[in-house]
């Protein structure tokens, strides 16, 4: 088999990036964007160089990085304004090859097999820097592991390249916690064993790994040794959903039955439109719940009958919410997710009973999802979500745009 | 205490009521057998609050007494090797001594008047009574009872509504995909009115009450029904759900009245059936002027069948679950099977040329 040639295209800093581009006013401070503290989002999600300089990290709180840097200039995220930079980005890469599989708003991969793999990379750095004024960082390799770890060797505006020839030298002295799927929980493991960087660990016995990790170990030690044989996913092959969900952490901590229906209510209704848009329904619907003291828990429900009506799903959910919380303590966060998906066009059941109102029901929802589309999400809003502003004003179904997917796609670890 | 009863008796006797008794129960002593022995009769019982089952037999005179074993003496009576058993009851400390053959057994027992007192239904506590031939209650629960939902979600639809109305009681079972209703007539009714009774309840009924020239003896008072017949009794807890209205659903006009053979109409399902979708069992059909022809698809590959048949009324095609078809059609009793339809997504009425005020109504499946 002819060896492959793939890229990995990471966009630098891409949220700040994108914020310095339209603000130049602030391009010299050190940027960060930053949640709603007042919504209690108020975590570091992007930063630029200058912010990054005074340590600090994506992820923490933005107080903490207030402490930091004196002068830090917090923007709010603008996820309509990324989306647009990530697809003119793809475009570009569509220039290239149609194998493109976007991973996260920011990153992706190209499969360029039977080119140069350097010059291509270098081509879109130029083309990406000069049409769009943001930088991208591009690792080449003969697999997707090895070319994701490259595009984050060098930054901004670099090609790396890990070959057959030099990964021994470039890829296996880095920490083995840069490998995709080494997690902190799975660092930890590692070093417990001297394994510290990727070398290590694909000089590790696969029987030894597995017996550690079980499925993942094999995965691990492939990865490592640069044998991973995963394919480029085209873009339009969407990728097979197993679950829909929503959660969302509420502007204030809820305090009774009444606030969580509401929020359900406005989960439900962004996971069943969701659900629609897809042409599924769910057999399976599932809570999370996490208190103030932040301990969490999940529990599942299964469907009568299919469905990816709004209100059957809230239904169940809040029944599933009171028959599994007694208000010990106040809810922070609390999230929706329907699973075990039937496509909407598999043969129905009817039944005896509750045919017509079930109809009417899947009729008017679909009504609000046409009236939403031309005239926003809040043109129409249930009763009791409309009567608590701060809890009814979410809207997760349009602000939480970005799902990064999982590495595997389904039936991939076998 | 001392009895000498016939072991096989007393199995046989045994196995009637241990059908009764919780596999586990709060209530130590539910989980035992309750003996009485009146001098020249024994009675058998077991309850497990919900459904109580109790039986009376005649034996040669013995001493007076009681006691509750433990329902271990179901087994025991099976396996004992003699002819006749010798019960042995210390009236202290219940302690039995189980004798036959060269086997002996000793049993914990317990204080029989710890045991909870079966629901009585008196003169003053009784909303309905009726008496009904065990042939035509057993046919009314063979026609009704399969379509019961097992569903703990849709409580309602556990039970079987009992609607009793002068001379005729009518039997109404749904899992709200098909409904099941018939009728039997009954004698000696007193009062009018439906109550729902638990189905896997009145599984026990057909069990139970097999002599099919007995007559059935029913009390029902607000939250108990007791079905006696000869020597053996059944009581059920009620079940206070609201059972939809049946006869709302229930179509009055067809677009279309299909007749056919039975058994060549089963079997041809039966075939069809292998290659359905597991999940939903769909079984197309298509029904014109003398033929019905269905077919069924899947991942492994298609079927057709065709089977003659007069139809009268418009050209019609339709899905339907074949396991609902085929439930149904194990337990009719006609040679010719009859369909009324009313179109392609609405319920068709199945029915059964010997059984003229059954009905059997199916939702089809929407493709």
């Amino acid at each position: 088999m002819k060896e492959r040639v793939i890229l990995h295209a990471d966009m630098n800093n891409f949220y700040a990036s994108v914020e310095c581009l339209h603000r130049p006013e602030i391009r010299n401070n050190p940027v960060v964007v930053g949640g709603d503290e007042k919504l209690r989002h108020g975590i570091v999600l992007a930063k630029n160089y200058a912010a990054k300089a005074t340590g600090i990290r994506t992820g923490e709180a933005l107080w903490q990085a207030r402490g930091k840097c004196p002068g830090l200039v917090i923007v709010p995220p603008n996820f309509p304004l990324y989306l647009r930079y990530a697809k003119l980005a793809r475009q570009i890469y569509a220039d290239f090859t149609h194998q493109i599989e976007p991973f996260g708003l920011d990153e992706a991969w190209l499969d360029v097999s039977g080119s140069d793999g350097v010059l291509a990379a270098d081509r879109i750095r130029e083309r990406i820097k000069g049409e769009l004024g943001v930088t991208v960082s591009l690792g080449v390799s003969y697999n997707k592991i090895f070319a994701k770890l490259g595009s984050d060797l060098k930054k901004p505006d670099a090609t790396t390249l890990i070959s057959r020839e030099n990964y021994r030298s470039v890829a296996w002295p880095l920490p083995v916690e840069d490998l995709l799927y080494v997690g902190s929980a799975t660092k930890k493991k590692l070093n417990l064993y001297g394994i510290t960087t990727i070398g290590e660990l694909a000089a590790a016995p696969p029987s030894f790994l597995r017996r550690m990790f079980g499925k993942v170990g094999d995965v691990l030690s492939t990865f490592a040794n640069g044998q991973d044989q995963t394919p480029v996913m085209c873009l339009d092959e969407e990728a097979l959903v197993k679950s829909i969900g929503n959660s969302t952490t509420t502007p204030r901590d809820l305090l009774c039955d009444e606030d969580v229906k509401i929020i359900l209510f406005v989960l439900c209704e962004s996971v069943c439109a969701r659900m629609r848009e897809h042409g599924f329904f769910c057999r399976t619907v599932a809570i999370s719940i996490r208190d103030s003291a932040l301990f969490s828990f999940e529990r599942q429900v299964k469907l009568e009958t299919p469905s990816h009506i709004s209100g059957e799903i809230a239904d169940a959910a809040m029944r599933l919410f009171r028959q599994n919380y007694s208000w010990a303590k106040p809810i922070r966060s609390i999230g929706v997710r329907c699973s075990e998906l039937i496509s909407a066009a598999a043969p129905l059941q009817l039944s005896i009973f509750d045919n017509d109102t079930r109809e009417k029901q899947a009729t008017l929802d679909k009504t609000v999802d046409l009236l939403r589309k031309r005239f926003g999400h809040f043109c129409i809003q249930r009763a009791s979500v409309s009567a608590d502003q701060p809890l009814g004003g979410i809207n997760p179904k349009g602000d939480h745009l970005i799902h990064p997917p999982g590495f595997f796609k389904e039936g991939m670890i076998k | 205490m001392r009895l000498f009863i016939p072991r096989s008796l007393l199995a046989e006797q045994l196995q009637i009521v241990a059908k009764a008794v919780p596999s586990k129960s709060n209530l130590s002593m539910l989980e035992g057998i309750l003996f009485t022995c009146d001098g020249n009769s024994m009675t058998l019982s077991a309850t497990n609050l919900e459904l109580g089952i109790s039986s009376t037999f005649a034996i040669e005179q013995q001493e007076v007494g009681k006691v509750i074993l433990p329902s271990k003496i179901v087994d025991i009576m099976r396996k004992l090797p003699g002819e006749t058993v010798q019960l042995t009851i210390n009236p202290e400390n219940y302690l039995t001594e189980v004798v036959s053959g060269q086997s002996e057994f000793q049993l914990y027992g317990f204080n029989p008047e710890e045991y909870p007192s079966s629901p009585q239904i008196s003169a003053q506590t009784v909303e309905f009574s009726f008496n009904v031939k065990v042939a035509d209650f057993r046919r009314a629960l063979r026609q009704t009872l399969f379509c019961v939902s097992n569903d703990e979600r849709k409580p309602a639809f556990n039970g079987l509504l009992f609607s009793l109305q002068e001379e005729r009681l009518t039997l109404s079972a749904s899992d709200t995909f098909r409904l099941a209703t018939t009728n039997c007539r009954v004698n000696k009714a007193v009062n009018a009115g439906k109550f729902l009774v638990p189905a896997k309840n009145l599984q026990e009924v057909l069990r139970i009450f097999t002599e099919e020239e007995e007559t059935i003896h029913v009390l029902v008072s607000q939250n108990q029904i007791l079905l006696s017949c000869r020597n053996k009794r059944i009581t059920s807890r009620l079940l206070e759900e609201n059972f939809p209205d049946v006869e709302r659903v229930i179509p009055q006009e067809f677009t279309g009245r299909v007749s056919f053979d039975c058994l060549k109409f089963m079997q041809a399902v039966e075939r069809s059936s292998l290659l359905s979708e597991a999940a939903s069992n769909v079984v197309r059909f298509f029904i014109s002027k003398d033929c019905l022809v269905m077919r069924t698809s899947s991942k492994y590959g298609k079927t057709q069948e065709k089977v003659s048949a007069e139809l009268e009324g418009e050209d019609m095609e339709i899905s339907l679950n074949s396991r609902f078809i085929l439930e149904m059609l194990k337990i009719s009793e006609g040679e010719k099977c009859m369909i009324e339809l009313t179109g392609p997504n609405k319920p068709c009425i199945f029915r059964d040329s010997l059984h003229d005020d059954y009905l059997y109504l199916v939702l089809p499946i929407k493709i």
